[in-house]
């Protein structure tokens, strides 16, 4: 999950704060993203707009919540349609849909519909189901009400049991 | 089959998370940005290549122009006022005395042209003349430019008069388009022209440049390129011949290719006057066809004017065409491999 930091008198420079945030920013991106090369862009360029305002970032409430809520913009603002998105520059073949080589993703039934889910939905299922916060807080990182984020959730939800073909479990 | 969806999407998700290779942080910067201007080598180097290509058209057009020579003899490096290039007795005086000896320079008097004191047969309309050469109308409007009393007929049609340059060392053809005037070609004493009609030094340019183009004089090859018959693309043959010359230890060639050595130095200098660098330790790339031929006159030439004029800079060639900077740009903002870069340059090394 997301570190804390304390703020205070104390307050971590950019760089010690990077060094720590950047595992935890690589993996949220990552699940938005859903290949190496795009999540390794977010997360790059969240810390850079970070780095632009950190003086704001490093007195905001939360840092954390701050550089959310900037990975989960950047990530939306990425106006590319998915497939151009795909189309990253590498030094390896292109990830596939179902990562083959035997990893646990393989075994996966919900992930690989989860990247396919468009993006708000994608962000609201991870933020929810991955970072395990409240709605308030997903609503925050997205800059939307509560209700948005519930009726989006519920959307993302009514989708992935679709793309399962089963009728899970009721709301 | 049942399965909840909340509980395997936050199992999933958290294993999809934690089974990540998470990759080293990409260096961010570390300092307050500092005022950073990539742009300008690149800016230089535009800038260069631009000079170059127009350079190339200038040695291509003047291909054997005539020996350099260095410009109005100053009288030592006194600071007094130097001497008009043309001196005569009279300039000494005082202004208000009018000179009562003739002219020095060409006039038409009375429809009459009178050069260096002699007069040149024909009627003429007007004179304009510079240091080195004069261009004349005659009364059949047909244009005439010559060094001395002889005169030499311009040959092709000109639909606007042809302009002589303040120094009248070039003729030049001249066409109006949309309000501008746009030089077409030139007519002009050439280095190795003059060596064939005894004007100037030998140079082995007065063979190796017609029999390139198999012309059997230089006077065949100026008016072979004067009307056309052979077409621009193949006057840029001539370069390399201009340099294989020079480095055969040609005064005149070699002469040429200082001289562009020396206007290739003064475009770097006035691009790094421009961006304030002059001075700062910077890569100077240059680029195109000529430089990166590597010729060691050339470049021995550039980087020892260049060192005296601006003592940080370093000359970088660039063989890669301008693309790959920009694709290397574009790479860089996407933060792509490194292999990417590579691929890159290989795909345009092979070009």
């Amino acid at each position: 999950m997301m570190y804390s930091v304390t703020s205070g008198a104390d307050a971590p420079t950019f760089e010690e704060y990077a060094g720590t945030a950047w595992p935890s920013l690589y993996r949220y991106a990552y699940l938005l993203a859903g290949n190496h090369a795009d999540a390794e862009d977010i997360a790059q360029q969240t810390l850079m707009k970070a780095y632009g305002s950190w003086s704001r970032v490093k007195d905001s409430d939360s840092p954390t919540a701050y550089l959310r809520r900037m990975l989960t913009n950047t990530y939306l603002s990425q106006r590319r349609p998915k497939s151009r998105r795909l189309e990253v520059l590498t030094d390896a073949p292109p990830e596939p849909g179902h990562t083959s080589v035997g990893g646990p993703e393989e075994r996966m039934v919900l992930w690989p519909h989860v990247k396919s889910l468009p993006p708000r939905q994608r962000a609201v299922i991870v933020l929810r189901y991955y970072e395990d916060l409240t709605e308030q807080e997903i609503a925050d990182a997205l800059g939307c009400s509560r209700g948005t984020v519930k009726s989006t959730a519920h959307h993302a939800l009514k989708a992935l049991r679709a793309a399962l073909g089963t009728d899970g479990r009721e709301d | 089959m049942f399965i909840d969806v909340e509980e395997t999407l936050s199992r999933e998700l958290h294993e999809v998370a934690d089974g990540l290779r998470i990759p080293a942080m990409p260096p961010l910067p570390q300092k307050p940005p500092r005022a950073r201007r990539p742009w300008q080598p690149l800016l230089v180097a535009a800038a260069v290549i631009l000079l170059v290509a127009g350079a190339v058209v200038l040695v291509v057009t003047n291909r054997a122009s005539q020996k350099v020579e260095p410009a109005p003899p100053l009288p030592s490096p006194s600071p007094s006022p130097s001497p008009s290039p043309s001196p005569s007795p009279t300039q000494t005086e005082p202004v208000a005395r009018i000179p009562r000896t003739a002219p020095t320079v060409p006039y038409v008097l009375d429809q009459r042209l009178y050069v260096d004191g002699e007069q040149v047969p024909g009627t003429w309309w007007s004179v304009r003349a510079g240091d080195a050469g004069w261009l004349a109308l005659r009364t059949d409007n047909t244009w005439w430019w010559g060094r001395g009393p002889e005169a030499t007929e311009i040959t092709g049609l000109y639909d606007t008069p042809p302009v002589i340059s303040p120094n009248g060392r070039y003729i030049a053809a001249v066409r109006i388009e949309n309000g501008k005037g746009v030089v077409t070609g030139f007519d002009t004493g050439l280095g190795a022209a003059r060596a064939e009609d005894g004007r100037g030094d030998a140079t082995l340019l007065r063979a190796s440049l017609p029999e390139h183009l198999g012309q059997p004089t230089m006077a065949a090859l100026i008016e072979a390129i004067h009307l056309g018959e052979i077409p621009t693309e193949r006057c840029h043959e001539l370069t390399p011949v201009l340099f294989k010359v020079a480095a055969a230890g040609d005064q005149i060639a070699a002469d040429i290719v200082r001289r562009q050595a020396r206007e290739i130095v003064a475009m770097v200098v006035a691009a790094m006057n421009r961006l304030d660098v002059v001075g700062e330790p910077i890569d100077v790339l240059l680029g195109g066809g000529v430089l990166t031929a590597g010729h060691s006159l050339l470049m021995d030439t550039i980087d020892a004017l260049l060192g005296k004029a601006a003592p940080g800079a370093t000359t970088r060639i660039v063989s890669a065409p301008p693309i790959v900077g920009a694709a290397l740009l574009g790479l860089d903002h996407v933060a792509a491999p490194e292999q990417a870069a590579r691929t890159l340059r290989r795909t345009y090394a092979d070009d």
